[in-house]
């Protein structure tokens, strides 16, 4: 896969490094030469070019039209919108990641900016933290494209779910349950599978049924 | 006239002679035609526009226009907007820019603002 990122602080770099080890081909756009420099002896197998990425020129220059991905990864949210768009309305590339330095900034990543996948480091502390801390609420842990999101449910003891089976619950269309974790291990649900208190039930919803979801799972 | 090309413009349908009529229209504009538009590469195509509507996208409404050439139809949309003066169902235009799978894995093409030039109706 051929991917480009823009913005070589520690994020960036890091992300680069970690793809090139995993065998793609990685482009890193940096604004500043002295950071260029710095980076460039720590990092094999990844191609430096000192451009402003939030220049259509220097984008084009690179070679982004034939990028797979774009990973805006400055610690500049205005900038990191301006790649996203230059990258989605200009180049056309299939996949677009930004980061999100600011979390009040979140709303704006969206799809008018041609971001598909907006990246908030808070965000996903809060949904790590409430994982690990709620028993009986629905987690949001992922956000899809086509608004599809991945939920977590931790049935509770008193958890009207808790003895029946996926089929018995009728679960509403628009949702499907994608995996069950019960002590440490993954079951892949079947409509036979009975859950217990303390599952944790993994399921993929649309906004809208998210509620239905959770009148089924919660007491 | 001659009696057979008489007959054969009696005998074909409206919407046949229209779209035969916009393929000739298409091919005189001397751009590429939608069906060989390769994904990612910055072309100028030319169509006509077989429908338009809002759409509410992300909060905020994108015009999206169905354009056709008489072979193959592409979806151009225009985002922030609820309509552009004179872009309506009939005009035809001349659009450039990149195209997009309109879904992933779709072979049917989209383009997000492109530029855009009015060619009138007929």
């Amino acid at each position: 896969m051929k991917v480009a990122i823009a913005g070589a602080g520690a994020v960036g770099t890091f992300i680069a490094r970690d793809l090139a080890a995993a065998g793609h081909e990685v482009h890193l756009l940096e604004r500043e030469a002295k950071v260029v420099d710095k980076g460039r002896s720590a990092t094999d197998n990844v191609q430096w070019h000192t451009v402003d990425a939030c220049e259509y020129d220097s984008l084009n220059a690179v070679g982004v039209g034939e990028v797979d991905v774009v990973v805006a990864a400055t610690g500049d949210d205005e900038d990191n919108l301006v790649i996203s768009l230059l990258a989605k309305q200009e180049f056309a590339v299939p996949r677009v990641i930004a980061r999100v330095n600011n979390p009040k900034n979140h709303w704006l990543f969206d799809e008018s900016w041609g971001v598909d996948v907006a990246v908030s480091t808070p965000h996903l502390l809060t949904a790590l933290v409430e994982e690990a801390v709620s028993v009986g609420s629905l987690v949001r842990l992922l956000n899809l494209d086509g608004g599809a999101r991945l939920v977590e449910f931790t049935l509770a003891a008193d958890s009207p779910a808790a003895g029946r089976s996926l089929a018995d619950l009728a679960v509403p269309r628009d949702a499907s349950i994608v995996a069950v974790v019960r002590s440490r291990h993954v079951i892949v649900p079947r409509g036979d599978t009975v859950l217990a208190a303390g599952d944790e039930v993994i399921a993929l919803v649309t906004g809208d049924v998210e509620d239905q979801l959770v009148r089924l799972l919660a007491s | 006239m001659g009696i057979r090309s008489l007959i054969a413009r009696l005998s074909t349908t409206v919407e046949e002679a229209d779209a035969e009529q916009l393929r000739a229209f298409c091919a005189q504009q001397g751009q590429v035609a939608i069906k060989d538009v390769a994904p990612r590469t910055e072309v100028t195509v030319v169509g006509q526009i077989s429908s338009i509507r809002t759409v509410p996208h992300a909060g905020s409404p994108w015009l999206e226009v169905t354009m056709s050439d008489g072979d193959e139809s592409l979806v151009v949309m225009w985002t922030g907007r609820r309509a552009i003066a004179g872009v309506s169902p009939g005009k035809r235009l001349a659009v450039k820019g990149r195209a997009l799978p309109l879904a992933p894995g779709s072979t049917r093409l989209k383009m997000l603002n492109p530029a855009y030039e009015l060619l009138g109706t007929c």
